[in-house]
């Protein structure tokens, strides 16, 4: 945060907690054994709908930060209630 | 006749260009790794990939032309440790699927802190706008 001037929060998950609730949790997947979140996006409208979210198969597949925008416009424009 | 031709020179060409093609292969996981900051790159490997092929075929290719056993040697190594690699690559980095999202208004309400370990409020964050959750594994 203090190089980056970043406009959003970093969150910190301790107890895995909301991990486990966005059934995002990778059980042993961690360093020795541990715990871990799988790599992924999930996008919450005001209505605390899940409008897109992208969970990733590989380790290796991650979205650049250009496709998720894009993928979040697109989401946002679309199907609004 | 010159040493540089004699029939133990080009043998031993050969080796040296089998080991290169050994050592090429087992670098080339480092590339990988390097281009972690290039979407398209790290997803695909494909400089891992271009390394490791010209590695292999430098050592099939002096293979094929030194018959010594130090030389074959080398290529199977070469070819076996690809095999790996690229069963590692295929198998070893794959992710169990996702289970069910929980009710978000539940979630939402589940103490959250940021970097600073001040307190940050989902609920509160859904209340001005649409929110984008990036759960950042910062791990293999």
């Amino acid at each position: 945060m203090e190089r980056g001037n970043l406009p959003f929060p970093i969150l910190a998950d301790e107890e895995r907690s909301i991990t486990r609730e966005f059934g995002l949790l990778h059980r042993g997947g961690g360093p020795g054994g541990s715990d871990i979140a799988l790599p992924a996006q999930v996008l919450i409208d005001t209505n605390r709908q899940v409008r897109w979210q992208y969970v990733a198969d590989h380790i290796q597949n991650r979205l650049s930060a250009e496709q998720v925008l894009e993928r979040v416009r697109f989401a946002l424009a679309n199907g609004s209630k | 006749m010159n040493i540089g031709t004699l029939p133990g020179a080009k043998d031993a060409r050969r080796f040296s260009l089998a080991l290169a093609g050994l050592g090429a292969t087992l670098i080339s996981p480092l590339f990988w790794a390097l281009t972690i900051d290039y979407s398209y790159l790290h997803r695909t490997g494909l400089i891992m990939w271009i390394v490791m092929i010209i590695g292999l075929i430098a050592a099939g290719m002096a293979a094929r032309r030194d018959r010594r056993a130090r030389t074959r040697v080398i290529a199977v190594m070469t070819g076996t440790w690809v095999l790996c690699l690229v069963a590692g690559y295929v198998f070893f980095t794959r992710l169990p699927p996702p289970s069910e999202v929980g009710p978000i208004d539940r979630v939402a309400r589940l103490p959250l802190s940021d970097h600073l370990g001040q307190q940050v409020s989902l609920d509160a964050l859904l209340h001005e706008s649409a929110v984008l959750l990036t759960f950042y594994r910062g791990y293999w």
